[in-house]
């Protein structure tokens, strides 16, 4: 005991002590600065909170009254609530493990009014919705009458007045061409003659060998003549070749000229769109992209803080030393909420959400998170049930089911499309919805039927086209969509089909089908029309060069036959025959 | 600065606390070449307080080694990157990196591990060196002092008088 200093212990414990005291009294406005401070760095807006208290015993955090300023719309909140109290476990905390035993939240509520405007201090990203907006306004863009098809072929820049032209061009280029190579073709006369020179070399009485060796120089030199001639008729056939294919093209650049104009006008006048069929996905696409949005982006959350939770920890070597992890025999994930209880105030009411073991490790608990949602409130909210379960493994790949049901939900007032030239407005109507999806190995199989009864729509609209939609919505009293989403689960294809779709291609064949059709077929004739004589020009001068081919093809040929002749090889026959019988002659008279 | 020389000067004077002295440059070095956030630092400095060594010298002895610290932290980070992932030795610490008052103290961050291990190897010989240069100070330097006709001059005034009276001890 000699050694030991207890008056040391004690001002050590009690600095030690002080510390702590002031840290427990100062954490409560610390969380609160904080949650304000990072709230803000990353939504860019203002972010309010009431009161932060901190619990010992067990460990916890109180947040009072947290708001957050929508950087859109500064006049609301993006996400509001009344109070959130979670009970958290200290020690994993101390070691960057964020494990929440419980948290209940009353009161959640997006997009409700503040108080006063929140300060941005960050202009928001271009949202994907924004663009998709522009996609969907066909119907403003949409002529109100077809273009007049006269005007239309007046135009210049038509594919078929362009390539016209072109083959107009080319039939004067190939016409010249082949007015040379008429000028240099071998002519009858020069074939005869040639014949004639062959023949009469046939003809040469051969008496001795000198005979013989002068009609084979004769025939040499004569062959190097047909060399000469046929390389000739090779140049102009190599020129007629050239010639016909650029004829060819040309014909049939023409031919297919009507039908890409035709492709062309029907884009501009978004012809193709009223073929298309797809009204449903033109008028409840934006909202169901909306919907969607809230799922994706707490998803894609989900994974990439979780990639970047993994990159972090890889990167953490510098000048001064690194952290060396090794494996955990029991190892906590990086967050994990236990249990939640949220009472979610959405519109007029309010839906109760209990989570389960909510984490983004999933491998290290053996466990799924589990979400359920319900509303029971008849004449405001209907009867809402929907359960999800999802699970990443190590790989990061998602597996989840789930399934929703919903039953006499009012809508009303909603907004479909609010443009300068349309305006609709689902005015009331009862919705019921059952669905469900499950995502495996990261591919997703979504199906979920819609079903509206006793619609009532409302809207106006410029375009003939579009007062068609409306008249034909307001004439249905039920309307059934289905929706269905399959692929990559963070970049799926969405189908959505309906009964509308029926409904109004039969409104507009019966109203629109009959003009398109003459519409198209005026334009067509007039467009082959314009064809035709460039056609006619060029196809003339392909018979014309075909006729030239197949002459110069015959000269070449008896050019060749010619130059093959044995004249050489009979005639030195004549002479081996003449020897032969002088010597039996001579045999004859010696042995008599 | 020159109350804490004074009392390490009187230290040194005094007959009994060499080890005390000793003892506290050797936790000075330790103390130094820790980080000063962490858990082996505040071990050390509750060692400090709670064993009977002397403060004066363990705060100046802190204050010098902070330097050496400096130039031996490429050193530190070595030794501990060779302990945390040689294969003779990883095993051992991936089985105490199952408690929590390991990663508590952050002994799995290469330059903690590794100034603990330098500073608790070095505290040694520091030690004894101390305590040998406090005993020939004394035999040596301090009587070649004393016998000086003007530090017996001293001695002999009212005011040193005092001092030895109100002096503070030394054996903190």
């Amino acid at each position: 005991m000699h050694y030991i200093r207890w008056q040391g212990a004690v001002a050590f414990l009690i600095i030690i002590g002080l510390i702590a005291g002031i840290a427990y009294l100062l954490a409560g406005p610390i969380a609160k600065q904080a949650i304000e401070r990072y709230g803000a760095e990353y939504t860019g807006a203002e972010v309010n909170v009431d009161s932060v208290s901190v619990a010992l015993m067990p460990f916890g955090l109180q947040i009072n009254q947290l708001q957050a300023t929508d950087p859109k719309k500064p006049e609301n909140n993006m996400v509001s609530l009344t109070k959130a109290d979670a009970v958290i476990e200290l020690w994993p905390l101390i070691f960057g493990k964020t494990i929440i035993d419980s948290l209940v939240v009353e009161n959640l509520t997006f997009g409700d009014k503040r108080q006063t405007v929140g300060q941005v201090y960050r202009a928001p990203t271009q949202d994907k919705s924004e663009d998709s907006s522009a996609k969907s306004s066909w119907l403003d863009d949409m002529q109100q009458n077809l273009p007049d098809p006269q005007s239309l072929l007046d135009n210049a820049n038509l594919r078929t007045v362009k390539q016209a032209k072109k083959l107009e061009q080319t039939y004067a280029t190939e016409k010249e061409n082949l007015a040379k190579i008429k000028q240099n073709l071998p002519d009858k006369e020069k074939l005869k003659s040639f014949e004639h020179r062959v023949k009469a070399l046939s003809k040469v009485k051969v008496k001795s060998l000198a005979d013989l060796e002068k009609i084979k120089k004769d025939f040499e030199q004569l062959k190097a003549e047909f060399k000469q001639e046929q390389a000739q008729i090779k140049a102009m056939k190599e020129q007629v070749l050239a010639s016909k294919e650029n004829l060819a093209t040309d014909i049939t650049a023409l031919k297919d000229a009507p039908k890409q104009d035709w492709q062309d006008i029907s884009t501009k006048y978004q012809l193709q769109t009223i073929e298309a069929e797809d009204f449903a996905h033109l008028i409840f696409g934006d909202k169901a992209r909306d919907y969607y949005q809230w799922a994706e982006i707490a998803l894609t959350h989900i994974k990439s803080s979780s990639e970047q939770k993994a990159s972090s920890q890889a990167s953490q070597v510098n000048d001064n030393g690194r952290f060396v992890h090794f494996d955990e025999q029991q190892p906590l994930p990086e967050f994990w909420l236990k249990k939640a209880e949220l009472s979610l105030a959405l519109g007029q009411g309010n839906y109760r959400v209990n989570l389960e073991d909510i984490t983004h490790q999933h491998w290290l608990i053996n466990k799924q998170s589990k979400l359920n949602v319900v509303a029971n409130e008849a004449g405001k909210l209907g009867e809402l049930n929907a359960d999800a379960q999802f699970a990443l493994n190590a790989k990061q790949v998602v597996t989840a089911i789930g399934s929703w049901s919903v039953q006499n939900l009012p809508l009303n007032d909603i907004e479909l499309q609010n443009s300068t030239a349309f305006n609709l407005e689902l005015v009331k109507a009862m919705l019921a919805v059952v669905g469900q999806f499950d995502i495996n190995n990261g591919q997703l199989a979504l199906r979920s039927d819609f079903a509206l009864a006793e619609n009532e729509f409302s809207g106006n609209a410029e375009s003939k086209l579009a007062n068609i939609l409306i008249d034909t919505l307001s004439s249905t009293d039920n309307l059934s969509l289905a929706l269905s989403a399959d692929g990559d689960w963070l970049s799926p294809t969405w189908q959505l089909d309906s009964s509308l779709n029926n409904l109004l291609s039969d409104a507009f064949k019966g109203q629109v089908s009959a003009k398109l059709n003459e519409f198209q077929s005026t334009l067509t004739s007039g467009l082959n029309e314009k064809a035709a004589s460039s056609l006619n020009l060029g196809e003339g001068e392909m018979s014309e060069l075909l006729q030239i081919e197949s002459l110069l093809n015959s000269t070449d040929a008896a050019i060749d036959d010619l130059a093959n002749s044995d004249v050489v090889k009979q005639q030195k026959k004549k002479l081996e025959n003449k020897a032969k019988d002088k010597l039996k002659e001579k045999l004859g008279k010696l042995f008599g | 600065m020159l109350s804490l020389l004074a009392q390490l000067l009187k230290a040194l004077n005094s007959e009994n606390s060499s080890r005390q002295v000793s003892a506290a440059i050797a936790l000075s070095l330790l103390f130094a070449l820790s980080p000063i956030l962490s858990l082996q630092a505040l071990l050390i400095l509750l060692l400090v307080l709670m064993v009977k060594v002397h403060l004066a010298s363990f705060i100046i002895g802190a204050t010098l080694f902070e330097g050496l610290a400096f130039i031996l932290s490429p050193v530190s980070i070595l030794i501990g990157e060779m302990l945390l992932t040689s294969s003779s030795t990883s095993a051992a610490f991936e089985s105490l990196y199952q408690f929590g008052w390991f990663k508590l103290g952050q002994w799995h961050h290469t330059y903690n591990l590794g100034s603990l291990v330098l500073g608790a190897v070095l505290a040694v010989p520091v030690y004894f060196l101390t305590k040998l240069l406090v005993l020939k100070y004394r035999q040596h330097i301090k009587n070649y002092f004393e016998r000086l006709a003007i530090v017996k001059a001293l001695k002999a005034t009212r005011v040193f008088q005092l001092y030895q009276q109100f002096g503070i001890s030394g054996d903190k």
